[in-house]
């Protein structure tokens, strides 16, 4: 038997993993199954280095990626026993795949209308120092005011601040809205300047020590 | 000191929004198709906006935006690349070819991010160039109008921009220059703002206020 990463293990045709609860997948028999599967596990590995430097800052939760990473793990199985070759599949295939992959999870999580909440611990680079109660109320009064000052933006600076502050850069913004580099850069600037005036017109200023 | 936020300060204010926790969505919510088309850009800008702005507020949608985000911003790095290998029997060299393509993206992803994040922090945060005419919120009219700022050390270039309320750039020119006589449009009539971007001997750019310029 050959065990390849932490979520998902790899078993020759005739063999069954020695812990029944873990997840596995049939692969072909002999020595070509343990250069396929650290192939695999390496390709996985990158991948998951590369969405993750994409996702941080951003909101990605990390039991999302590796659910997804599951699934590409499978199919990209599946798609070696199904005599596919990686000239056939191009790198492209993976991210075609891995899209694909999130699209599945998240219909599958509307379609059981799932409650599961998300942990805190989850998010990537979104933790802070711990806060005394009455300093995290304090803090969450601070967003919903820096919020309620964010609606009152036209929606094209709105939406160009509030993906500065959810951590996306330039660049996202315009791949997504289809905007010139110069045009987002000026529309985040004068949504920028649009709010801190609506926050000082509010009587909200900065909690500064020292 | 003045009592504005700064960028960062901006950011760290507004965190414990972000950090809110649901999954539940509700009957405002874009569908996955809906959130995935915006992401790749698809699709007319007004949906575009009204899709991004709903999903950055709500807890939910934003949890999936930036999943989808994060696992389709790649592929047009991975898409340009083809890896080179014949046969199923040969994943080894062909993952390593595949790794090298992604951490080649990897790296470029990483310094271009770094670079336009930094570029926006610093703006929000450090002084750049003190305009002094035409006065904030001044009107002038159409044609060959006089802009003037203060100089300042290790600067090797002067970019004046005059842009529209929608944030087209309607004047991007760059100078060694404190003054600049540039062509407004009559097209511009309304309410816009100019602006001086310095880019520094260090690499580094610093930015001036908007101010506004009404053009009659």
């Amino acid at each position: 038997m050959t065990t390849t990463g932490s979520h998902l293990r790899l078993v020759r045709g005739d063999e069954l993993p020695a812990d029944q609860g873990q997840p596995y997948v049939r692969g072909m028999a002999g020595a070509g199954l343990d250069h396929v599967s650290s192939a695999i596990e390496g390709v996985i590995a990158r991948f998951r280095t590369l969405v993750r430097s994409v996702g941080a800052r951003r909101g990605l939760v990390e039991a999302d990626l590796d659910e997804v990473l599951q699934d590409v793990r499978i199919r990209l199985w599946q798609a070696g026993e199904g005599g596919k070759t990686l000239e056939e599949l191009g790198s492209s295939y993976l991210y075609h795949v891995a899209t694909s992959a999130a699209l599945d999870l998240l219909r599958r999580r509307r379609a059981r209308r799932a409650a599961d909440s998300e942990d805190i611990d989850e998010r990537t680079e979104l933790k802070t120092e711990k806060l005394s109660p009455h300093d995290a109320v304090e803090a969450r009064e601070l967003a919903a005011q820096i919020d309620a000052a964010i609606d009152t933006l036209s929606i094209d600076r709105r939406v160009a601040v509030r993906f500065h502050l959810a951590g996306y850069d330039r660049e996202d913004i315009s791949r997504m809205l289809g905007w010139t580099e110069a045009r987002t850069r000026n529309l985040l600037y004068r949504g920028l300047d649009d709010l801190r005036r609506r926050l000082t017109d509010m009587g909200i200023s900065p909690r500064r020590t020292g | 000191m003045s009592s504005a936020f700064d960028d960062k300060e901006l950011r760290a204010a507004y965190e414990p929004a972000l950090r809110e926790s649901t999954t539940t969505h509700g009957p405002d919510c874009p569908t996955e198709s809906e959130l995935f088309a915006a992401v790749r850009g698809e699709g007319i800008e007004a949906e575009r906006l009204r899709v991004l702005d709903h999903a950055l507020k709500c807890p939910a949608c934003r949890r999936e935006l930036a999943l989808l985000h994060a696992v389709s911003t790649g592929e047009t790095v991975a898409a340009s690349r083809n890896i080179r290998e014949r046969s199923w029997k040969n994943w080894v060299p062909a993952a390593l070819a595949a790794s090298l393509v992604l951490v080649a993206g990897l790296a470029g992803l990483a310094r271009l991010r770094v670079r336009t994040s930094d570029e926006v922090t610093r703006a929000g945060a450090a002084a750049g160039p003190a305009l002094v005419t035409p006065a904030n919120g001044a009107a002038v009219r159409s044609g060959l109008v006089s802009f003037t700022w203060r100089s300042m050390p290790a600067v090797i270039q002067y970019t004046l921009e005059v842009d529209a309320a929608d944030g087209t750039v309607l004047v991007s020119s760059p100078t060694r220059d404190t003054t600049l006589r540039a062509p407004i449009a009559a097209t511009a009539v309304g309410e816009n703002r100019w602006l001086v971007r310095a880019k520094l001997q260090d690499g580094s750019e610093k930015r001036s206020e908007a101010w506004v310029l009404k053009v009659r």
